[in-house]
């Protein structure tokens, strides 16, 4: 009956009520045709995600992570078979690239908080406040590209008048030189902290942002520099 | 279903060298790092879709957790044989993502909020920059080739959570005619994209 069938669109977009989903799910269990349609609308749909990235705040894979290490798995139902043999995929290298750069400044981040571990209490207490800004409702990530590869991530909070900042990906030198990162005030810097020398994946904590426009990065001789001196090798507009 | 349903073209689950597929069926066999792997695979779109539909970023991270959570839960579940991981994924995201707004709308006494232009994350520059996004351009390719009616009653039910009544309201049109254009407009769409099944 045609009527039914013709609900495997709105069936697949969810946009059915509850009535009309458990009679098409009925309906569907005897009529071959329609699952075969609604497994491939499916996939159809589920492309429509292609589409709509956002970086959620980073502090989700910890919580997730958290969370399926203490919450047991159902079992499979009966009626469920084991795949056979490999089933066709193309491998793809189309978002390499762009899941290489969420996946490190997401595992950056997980990652960094290892390296945070609390080793004294000044460590402590900056661990304290970069979990604070993280955590903060308000909290959203900027990240801008580096000129030497890789990017820099700017997690802000306007409430906590604070702010996170961690490169990933960013080149490493050797002992002699260091990422500076400056908070821009119409065009002036002032140092917002300098990185360990030779390293990129440490996470600055920076509060006091009211009047900074735009967070940057350069590369300066280990320990840092008062002024920046160079271009910077990234920046993140506060303001935009 | 006896058939064994197998995906030739469409498949938008290999990313990054890892297949979706192979990992949801270690996740189910209890592999905790085939999780963290296939969290990474697919968060970003898990979170955008959440986004996109219910708005606010706090109810949006509480929605994606939950679905997260199911996926570990419940991926002793997953037939392959019945469709990828990644359309499994985002059948559970989306369905959590709608009933959580539906939830909203039944709550009258919770003024709506709308995701300030400002919370949205930065990233699309670097999204942009750093990838050829073929698959993305494809899918707006694809929406294009629809007519107006079909493109508006997918996206209003998909990336907004509505109803197809609402749909019909919204668009001023007959319930079977918003219907028959979701069918017929995925439909054109699979078409487009490629998706097939094969016995």
């Amino acid at each position: 009956m045609t009527d039914v069938h013709a609900l495997s669109g709105a069936f697949v977009l969810d946009a059915l009520d509850e009535r009309e989903r458990a009679s098409f799910s009925q309906h569907m269990e005897t009529c071959e045709s329609c699952s075969i349609e609604v497994a491939e609308l499916r996939e159809t749909a589920a492309r429509l995600a292609d589409d709509v990235w956002s970086v959620p705040p980073p502090r989700m894979r910890e919580a997730v992570l958290a969370r399926v290490a203490t919450t047991r798995q159902e079992p499979p139902l009966r009626s469920s078979r084991a795949s056979r043999g490999p089933r066709p995929h193309r491998p793809s290298w189309r978002h390499r690239t762009t899941m290489a750069l969420v996946t490190a400044s997401i595992v950056g981040l997980a990652s960094l908080s290892g390296v945070l571990v609390v080793r004294n209490q000044q460590i402590s207490d900056e661990r304290a406040r970069i979990d604070a800004v993280l955590s903060a409702p308000d909290t959203m990530l900027r990240i801008g590209m580096l000129t030497n590869g890789g990017h820099i991530n700017v997690a802000m909070s306007p409430s906590r008048d604070a702010a996170v900042v961690w490169l990933a990906q960013a080149q490493s030198f050797g002992k002699s030189q260091a990422y500076q990162v400056w908070k821009l005030d119409d065009g002036r810097a002032a140092s917002a902290g300098v990185m360990p020398a030779g390293k990129g994946d440490a996470m600055l904590y920076v509060s006091g942002l009211s009047g900074t426009d735009a967070i940057a990065v350069t590369v300066e001789p280990s320990g840092g520099s008062p002024q920046p001196s160079g271009q910077p090798k990234g920046q993140v507009s506060l303001t935009a | 279903m006896e058939r064994r349903l197998s995906l030739i073209r469409g498949e938008a689950t290999a990313r990054d060298g890892v297949d979706a597929d192979a990992l949801l069926r270690s996740v189910a066999r209890g592999d905790e790092q085939a999780f963290t792997r296939l969290y990474d695979l697919v968060i970003v779109r898990v979170y955008g879709l959440v986004r996109r539909v219910v708005r606010d970023p706090a109810q949006a991270e509480e929605v994606t957790q939950e679905i997260l959570v199911e996926v570990w839960r419940t991926a002793t579940r997953f037939d392959p044989s019945k469709g990828s991981a990644t359309a499994w994924i985002f059948t559970i995201a989306h369905r959590r993502a709608v009933d959580r707004v539906r939830s909203e709308q039944a709550a009258t006494d919770r003024i709506k909020r709308l995701a300030p232009e400002a919370t949205q994350t930065g990233h699309d520059e670097v999204v942009d920059a750093a990838t050829s996004h073929l698959e993305r351009a494809q899918v707006r390719r694809c929406l294009h080739g629809l007519t107006e009616l079909q493109k508006e009653a997918i996206t209003l039910a998909y990336y907004g959570g509505y109803t197809y009544s609402e749909v019909a309201k919204l668009l001023g049109a007959a319930l079977p005619t918003i219907k028959t254009r979701m069918r017929d407009g995925l439909i054109r769409l699979r078409d487009c994209l490629g998706v097939v099944m094969a016995s």
